[in-house]
């Protein structure tokens, strides 16, 4: 820990130090540029580290749509649910239903195909947006439900058989407790701190790159235009105001609730 | 129920006569440990006087003396003490302090207009305090669960007790509540007890205005940024709320205001080090994320110290303070340490109910986790990084609340125009820029000890004040008159709205309908009941002792009557329990089951009620019987 801290920390301070004292404003801009995309990129990465997903690896015997839906604690909805194509293949192949973060789950409902066919189900796990697996769901949890004509466990493997004239065949799973998608604490995998080292190494290397470019072929306009300090003067009253139009659509309300109850009696 | 008219009047008397002894106490440390400089030696005195209303409590209470005549008696003959051994001191600051005076007065005739506005500005919070202050009683949940049962207790013992309690969160340091005993012991009453908060939020204001004018602004506009700082809804509802969060802000804002007044005059080291060690001890004992906020604020010492050392003058202290410091230091001492030695005593954990980890290895505790984090973790700071930028820095949930649930409450001013100029100080301010730094350090490593969940924002009451300092640097750089008019027309309506959106309370008292059901009840008897108990503690006699069970998070406070005239005890089930004999060991005769009673409870009541012993009176209201109390 103290290392990473260390490591973090030199981190900063030379990238402030780089900053501070080179008076080249080319060099800052771009140096800030780089930091806000690399930090835009994190959120990125965080948010799909932190968004479950149901992965399905199967195998089917007819082209189709598998359907996922999940109960947030209001019953079924078709709003609730994701759809993915299913097509025939001796080949195993991974179906992704993408799940709220952050909300409780108590139960699942599969509609493997919408017609007649069989599947063949290898692994159910929720993974996150990098791949990485986060809870494999038991083959026994799941219950057959309406038009399933078969349904067996072998070899690791579900094997769901619809009825002939099945049209919307289902598979259940409840939990209990209710399960809680949220993976916020323990986002921090190989996969994430891969990827943000990876790109934050692909982020250096293009910086130096377009400030070589910009010190090769822009070598005369280096120094500041002029005017540049009204300019920057417009851009803060012009980011204010546009702030405030962010902040009024969702604070309004809220802010004058008391004085406008009070004038309406 | 009515508060006599005498016992009010000799409770005034008694604070009065209290706060005269605390007053000259810090008026005498005062003239011989300053900067003699206005701004910050105004923060210092009142900075003085609440260290040493904190010390004197604490020091009563242990003595077990915490006892209001007692208090008088010891005030009265301390105060004449001092006004014998240092009556000409006293006379000279009096002077000084005339001087002062006449000095602000001359100000306000000589800009009549901004003295205008200011005033106008210091009346509207002024009513907007009195009024949260007089008509609400306390009501934020976490005061009611495990902040004030404390203070109550100790009003009741004449000591600083530690009686059982279900809520562990109760044994976390507590020098905030000491300065609220000091607002309610004399009245035997709570009507006072939310007008705590206000010497903190005074002390925070004047860290600001301290700050700015050591940043080079002028006194108008340092005074400006310390009203923007001070109309943030975050500080402006915690002000009053009962919650000590406000208290960090102040000692955070108010050790920056004396950095940065080291760093502008460059002398006198030794007054200036004492003085920031025993803010930052008084924060320790007031609430420990004050560690985890410190790695910021020693940034910004060290490049005040580096700053100060490329030039400037050396005065040196006063030789003959030492006695002051020495006093000053160890009163500090006392009130940062006090509370985790104690809890090491009974505990074995100074950090107890938390477990504490040093890298990486359980230090303290008995492992099995606890209600804050107690250590450092990368995830948290990203999570509570991205949870603030991505949501609660938009104030999204409903009206501004002191417990700032999934909020930041920083509010208008902050999102419109703190971020901009913040983001722009960063890149052109090199004033500033360090100070900057040294605030993200603070938050960042605040975010990676606590724990992400909703209401972690009231840890950060002192951040918006960085976005008054970056926005008065941005402003008074600016060239074009029209633009500089504009920011500031900008700033002036956010810091309006924020005041707007803070006249209720968030979620109680939140319209004015609220407020006159109220208001219609007479200020002595003013309590705030929740539902779920209400019927059964209007059953209770005002003056009978109570035992009860409550859970973890449930509102204690309310049990003990905003004249502290119940004793309460807390009835910890166990194994092969007599409830019956516990309540007469007590001498209690009723038992209240605040929150939701559990099935073995109910079935324990049920049994007794069975055996003749007790007697439901109402829902979760029992009475021992005659049969009972034989």
């Amino acid at each position: 820990m103290i290392a990473e801290y260390v490591a973090v920390t030199l981190l900063i301070f030379g990238y402030l130090w780089i900053w501070w004292r080179r008076p080249d404003w080319v060099l800052r801009s771009l140096l800030l540029a780089a930091l806000l995309f690399f930090g835009w990129r994190c959120e990125v990465l965080y948010r799909e580290a932190t968004t479950p997903f149901l992965r399905v690896s199967l195998q089917s015997s007819v082209k189709g749509q598998a359907q996922l839906y999940y109960d947030k604690g209001q019953g079924l909805k078709e709003i609730d649910s994701k759809r993915a194509y299913v097509r025939p293949d001796s080949q195993y192949q991974d179906c992704l239903f993408p799940l709220p973060r952050f909300e409780t789950i108590s139960s699942f409902r599969f509609d493997p195909l919408m017609g007649s066919g069989t599947m063949r189900i290898r692994e159910m796990a929720l993974v996150n947006g990098l791949g990485h697996r986060l809870l494999v769901i038991d083959h026994r949890q799941w219950h057959a439900g309406h038009q399933i004509r078969e349904f067996n466990l072998q070899n690791h493997e579900m094997i769901v058989v619809t009825e002939d004239d099945a049209d919307d065949p289902q598979l259940a799973l409840s939990f209990s407790p209710p399960l809680l998608l949220n993976w916020s604490r323990t986002f921090m995998t190989g996969a994430f701190l891969g990827r943000v080292l990876l790109e934050c190494i692909i982020v250096g290397i293009l910086t130096v790159l377009v400030l070589i470019a910009i010190k090769k072929y822009l070598k005369k306009s280096l120094s500041p235009p002029p005017g540049v300090d009204m300019f920057s003067d417009v851009l803060f009253l012009l980011v204010s105001l546009f702030l405030l139009r962010v902040y009024t659509r969702g604070k309004w309300e809220d802010t004058v609730s008391f004085v406008r109850a009070w004038l309406n009696g | 129920m009515t508060l006599p008219v005498w016992n009010i009047i000799i409770g005034a008397a008694e604070w009065l006569s209290g706060n005269i002894f605390l007053v000259l106490l810090s008026l005498v440390l005062w003239s011989r440990l300053r900067f003699h400089r206005f701004p910050i030696d105004l923060a210092l005195l009142l900075f003085y006087f609440l260290l040493n209303v904190t010390v004197f409590v604490l020091v009563m209470g242990v003595s077990g003396l915490l006892e209001r005549h007692i208090i008088t008696g010891v005030s009265l003959f301390v105060s004449i003490i001092l006004l014998v051994l240092y009556r000409k001191n006293l006379v000279s600051i009096c002077r000084e302090i005339r001087n002062v005076w006449e000095d602000i007065r001359l100000r306000i005739l000589r800009h009549p207009l901004l003295a205008t506005g200011f005033i106008f500005v210091a009346v509207l919070v002024g009513l907007r305090m009195l009024a949260h202050v007089w008509f609400l009683s306390p009501y934020v949940w976490d005061t009611l669960t495990y902040h004030l049962p404390k203070v109550a207790d100790w009003v009741q013992y004449g000591k600083l007790v530690a009686l059982p309690t279900p809520v562990t969160r109760s044994y976390w340091p507590a020098n905030f509540e000491l300065v609220q005993t000091w607002f309610v012991l004399f009245f035997h009453h709570d009507f006072l007890i939310e007008a705590a908060g206000l010497p903190f939020y005074l002390l925070a204001i004047l860290g600001v205005y301290s700050t700015g004018r050591s940043l080079d602004f002028s006194k108008s506009w340092s005074a400006s940024l310390a009203v923007m700082y001070g109309l943030t809804p975050s500080v402006l509802m915690n002000a009053v709320s009962c919650k000590n969060d406000i208290a960090m802000a102040a000692l955070y804002l108010f050790v920056l205001a004396v950095m940065l007044d080291f760093r502008m005059h460059g002398d006198r080291v030794g007054s200036h080090a004492a003085v920031i060690a025993s803010a930052i001890l008084m924060a320790v004992g007031t609430k420990p994320y004050m560690v985890f906020i410190l790695p910021g604020l020693i940034l910004i010492g060290l490049w005040c110290y580096q700053s100060v050392h490329t030039g400037i003058n050396k005065t040196k202290d006063r030789d003959n303070a030492f006695f002051e410091v020495c006093f000053l230091l160890v009163a500090a001492l006392i009130l940062g340490t006090y509370w985790y030695a104690r809890n090491y005593r009974i505990f074995g954990n100074p950090f107890y109910p938390v477990d504490f980890h040093l890298f990486g290895h359980l230090a303290f505790g008995g492992g099995q986790g606890g209600i804050q984090q107690g250590g450092f973790r990368w995830e948290s700071l990203l999570s509570n990084l991205l949870d603030l930028a991505g949501k609660k820095i938009f104030d999204p949930s409903g009206p501004y609340d002191p417990d700032l649930s999934n909020k930041s409450g920083w509010g208008w001013f902050v999102f419109s125009c703190g971020i901009p100029a913040f983001i722009f100080s960063i890149i052109k301010g090199s004033q500033i820029r360090w100070l900057i730094i040294g605030f993200l350090i603070s938050l960042a490593s605040l975010f990676a000890m606590v724990s992400p969940d909703p209401w972690n924002m009231r840890f950060t009451l002192w951040f918006p004040a960085v976005f008054a300092l970056a926005y008065g640097l941005m402003t008074s750089r600016s060239n074009v008159k029209f633009l500089k008019g504009c920011l500031i027309l900008l700033a002036g309506g956010c810091s309006a709205l924020n005041l707007l959106g803070c006249i209720g309370t968030g979620y109680f008292y939140r319209s004015p309908s609220t407020w006159q059901s109220q208001a219609a009840i007479p200020v002595w008897e003013r309590t705030f009941l929740p539902e779920n108990i209400k019927p059964a503690l209007q059953k209770i006699p005002p003056n009978e002792n109570l035992a009860y069970f409550a859970r973890g998070d449930d509102g204690i406070y309310p049990l003990y009557g905003p004249e502290y005239t119940r004793k309460i005890y807390y009835l910890k089930p166990h194994k092969d329990m007599d409830i019956v004999h516990e309540m007469k060991g007590r001498g209690v005769r009723y038992f209240l089951l605040v929150g939701e009673g559990n099935a073995s409870w109910l079935r324990t009541m049920d049994n007794e009620i069975q055996k003749g012993h007790m007697r439901r009176i109402v829902d979760r209201l029992y009475c021992l019987t005659e049969v009972g109390l034989n």
